[in-house]
């Protein structure tokens, strides 16, 4: 075993933080508020070289793996200016096509997706196919050598801001496949594709990314568009689950820490009685709580990043990081929050404007309960509860 | 970073599970109902070479760390069949003596410890020096001989009455004589069966192998080849075995949830109440998943502990959040296992339930909840000090 970050991924981890030096969080906040993206800071990371760390580097990439991706992730975090856009990005769409992509697919896209000129969305979930993405409707007929793409896709992370998606649809009826995860195709979707339409889904989350409901009415796709081999796209796209929970989990390490550190200040300073608050132990022993928690769950992501990129099995251990991130970083905001007293909900200290973005985590992009389901099923043998 | 066990560390975690085969469950708990010792099991731990992991090899040991010892004691618990006497023994006191011993001591008191022979016992807390050491009343008067006298009361020291020698902290300066209040602490190797020496057993609510006693010491004599370290310097010595301390509690702690949770996953798959296995509902399944995910990530951050105190980093931090965080998940392991049971949760027969004392202890011993918060919250976050 060894625990210790090389300097290069002590360097990686550390970014955030100097990032923040140029956009910091009320630069975030601000976006966020006025609807906006994070347009300046994303092309600064791409300048950097930080959105294609696992891609290769003879395609503009830095030819690491998800552990770094993760370090960066939970390093913006820490400064309280993660971006969604991440997943979606070097995740979701950079890193898939630099592992099954053709030639011609990875010269096309990623050079400029790894430079920050070019973003993406990640569509898969549809009003009817949530948790279960067996039910996904969205279907791209067999039209000539291409496609006609007809459906529609359901909280789109910034699907306004992005230039390419990748897609999952059917290829194959429901019906006519002999295995239920056969028939899916991933598609490299142009985001100017004539036929696409979208409309904003309101949510009560203050973030840099707008959530979207995309339609497609006939939308052409050529055999250039598709991403591995039709009809297997469910094998490719299992490679993308763990490393969306490792990030999701690093995103919430970063912003439980974010909020713990803002505590920590506050309760050093803050005097109602004699001593500063963070002196008496209702207060100081939640936020230890809440900080062992987070440095748990941080490791154990970690451990998941590690063990992805080593090629090992690593569903138990994103998993359990996913969960326990979650769990933490809303005990953190919470603690935080409770420590702030009524300041910890003025816009001013910015502390309760932390807690939609941590707790929408239990939810997405995996529930918890999904989330505990396959612990109980796959890590400790326990019988299918769904 | 690399997460994977040596072929040799696997070989230790997996040790407990071969023990296991001869010295069961069952033995174990046996013994514990006769507050008897699991003597026969001790020595074969110490026959296969497990008891001085710590110890260099020329003195009988393994030559190994913290890490090892980490995994002994996490794969005993996974068994149910974890003994104290590896925390008090290997763990804090044959450690110490391989650290800072005197060449006579080590080749005196290491092989046969190493070997199962003798066993050791340490005892620190007093009557009124709890989670406080520095009130610590016990002394070792320095008589102009150069001898010492030793007196004082020791409270719940674990299995004296199996033990040969009891390593103990005592004062040799007075605290009102000292410039720092850490100062003027000795460490005396006693043989126990000296002059002056008598034990009380102290009645506790929890099952187990060993039992708890108060050490009564009037003016036991003892000489300068008793002195471990230097005179004075006790407890520099003794900071180092702090956090090993920790360690091994939270591998217990760990291990002993691991195997709650095994025997609740084997009743909830066979268990059936309507139609389906009662695993298969959620709300037996989710709180077994929840116990497991923390056990799991207390059991990640021991490791980073005894990793980094290998390494002579300082494992303040991962000690102290793996010891809260595994009597936390240790708790909530055998809590869901126990009403995954039903009633049979509580049947002797099952065992669940006489896993619950041992685990709750950890949230109290060998350091309270508190003050690891008090740690975390004063040495990791920067709050200030709240006591």
């Amino acid at each position: 075993m060894d625990f210790q970050l090389t300097e290069e991924q002590t360097m990686i981890y550390e970014y955030g933080a100097k990032l923040a030096q140029t956009y910091d969080r009320t630069y975030w906040l601000e976006q966020a508020k006025e609807g906006k993206y994070l347009d300046e800071m994303w092309l600064q990371m791409g300048q950097d070289g930080f959105l294609g760390l696992m891609v290769e580097e003879k395609y503009g990439g830095a030819g690491l793996g998800i552990f770094e991706l993760a370090l960066l992730m939970e390093g913006m975090a820490n400064a309280g200016i993660a971006t969604l856009m991440l997943l979606a990005g070097p995740a979701m769409f950079i890193t898939p096509i630099a592992k099954h992509g053709t030639p011609e697919q990875r010269a096309f896209y990623l050079p400029d997706a790894c430079a920050g000129k070019t973003r993406s969305a990640f569509m898969i979930t549809e009003p009817d196919a949530g948790t279960n993405s067996m039910r996904i409707k969205t279907f791209a007929k067999r039209d000539g050598d291409g496609f006609l793409l007809n459906g529609s896709k359901m909280f789109i992370t910034g699907a306004d801001i992005a230039d390419h998606a990748l897609l999952v649809a059917r290829t194959t009826p429901l019906d006519q496949v002999t295995r239920k995860t056969e028939g899916f195709t991933l598609f490299l979707l142009d985001m100017k594709s004539a036929g696409i339409q979208m409309t904003p889904i309101e949510i009560s989350i203050t973030a840099p990314e707008k959530q979207y409901m995309v339609y497609f009415d006939n939308v052409k796709l050529g055999p250039e568009h598709v991403l591995g081999e039709v009809d297997k796209g469910f094998q490719l796209l299992f490679d993308s689950l763990n490393p969306e929970r490792i990030l999701i989990a690093g995103m919430n390490t970063g912003f439980g820490r974010y909020a713990l550190d803002k505590a920590v200040e506050y309760a050093n300073e803050r005097k109602i009685f004699d001593a500063p608050i963070g002196a008496y132990q209702g207060v100081q022993h939640p936020l230890a709580i809440a900080k062992t928690e987070i440095e748990l769950a941080s490791l154990m992501m970690r451990k998941a990043a590690w063990m992805f990129d080593q090629g090992i099995d690593c569903g138990g251990e994103s998993n359990m990081a996913k969960y326990a991130a979650a769990e933490a970083a809303i005990k953190a905001v919470d603690a935080a929050i409770q420590t702030h007293g009524g300041n910890g909900f003025t816009k001013e200290y910015g502390i309760f404007d932390l807690y939609p973005l941590v707790r929408l985590s239990r939810t997405a992009p995996i529930n918890r309960e999904v989330v505990l389901s396959y612990i109980g099923e796959h890590v400790m043998g326990l019988p299918r509860s769904y | 970073m690399n997460f994977e066990l040596t072929q040799e560390q696997q070989m230790i975690y997996e040790y407990g599970k071969n023990l296991s085969k001869t010295w069961t469950r069952d033995y174990w708990r046996e013994k514990a109902e006769k507050r008897e010792f699991t003597l026969e099991m001790w020595q074969q731990v110490g026959e296969d070479g497990f008891l001085g992991m710590m110890v260099p090899e020329e003195h009988g040991g393994a030559g190994l760390g913290m890490t090892e010892q980490l995994l002994l004691m996490e794969g005993m618990a996974n068994e149910g069949i974890p003994l104290l006497m590896m925390v008090v023994g290997p763990t804090m006191t044959l450690s110490a003596l391989a650290s800072h011993g005197s060449e006579e001591q080590k080749k005196e008191f290491l092989p046969d410890g190493c070997a199962g022979k003798r066993i050791y016992c340490f005892a620190i807390t007093e009557p009124n020096a709890g989670t406080n050491t520095i009130k610590a009343t016990t002394v070792a008067k320095k008589k102009p001989d150069g001898r010492f006298s030793l007196s004082g009361t020791k409270t719940f020291i674990t299995g004296v009455d199996v033990s040969d020698y009891v390593l103990v902290v005592a004062r040799t300066t007075p605290y009102d004589q000292v410039k720092n209040k850490t100062d003027g602490f000795t460490l005396f190797l006693v043989d126990l069966k000296k002059k002056g020496i008598e034990k009380h057993p102290i009645d506790i609510a929890i099952c187990l192998p060993e039992m708890q006693w108060t050490l009564f010491f009037d003016e036991v004599d003892l000489g300068p080849e008793d002195v471990l370290g230097e005179e004075g310097r006790g407890f520099e010595i003794l900071f180092d075995s702090l956090n090993p301390e920790r360690i091994i509690a939270a591998g217990m702690t760990a291990g002993i949830g691991r195997y709650a949770l095994e025997r609740a996953v084997e009743y909830a798959s066979e268990r059936t109440v309507f139609d389906a296995p009662i695993g298969s509902y959620q709300g037996v399944q989710h709180p077994l998943a929840m116990a497991k995910t923390e056990i799991e990530l207390a059991s990640l951050m021991a490791r980073k502990a005894a990793w980094q105190f290998d390494q002579g980093l300082p494992a303040g931090e991962a000690s102290n959040m793996a010891k809260y965080a595994a009597a936390e998940a240790g708790i909530h392991a055998v809590d869901a296992a126990v009403q995954a049971h039903g009633g049979n949760g509580f049947t002797k027969e099952y065992g669940i339930f006489d896993l619950y004392p041992i685990v709750r202890l950890t949230r109290t011993a060998p350091i309270n909840r508190e003050i690891i918060l008090s740690y975390i919250g004063e040495h990791v976050m920067g709050l200030p000090r709240s006591y």
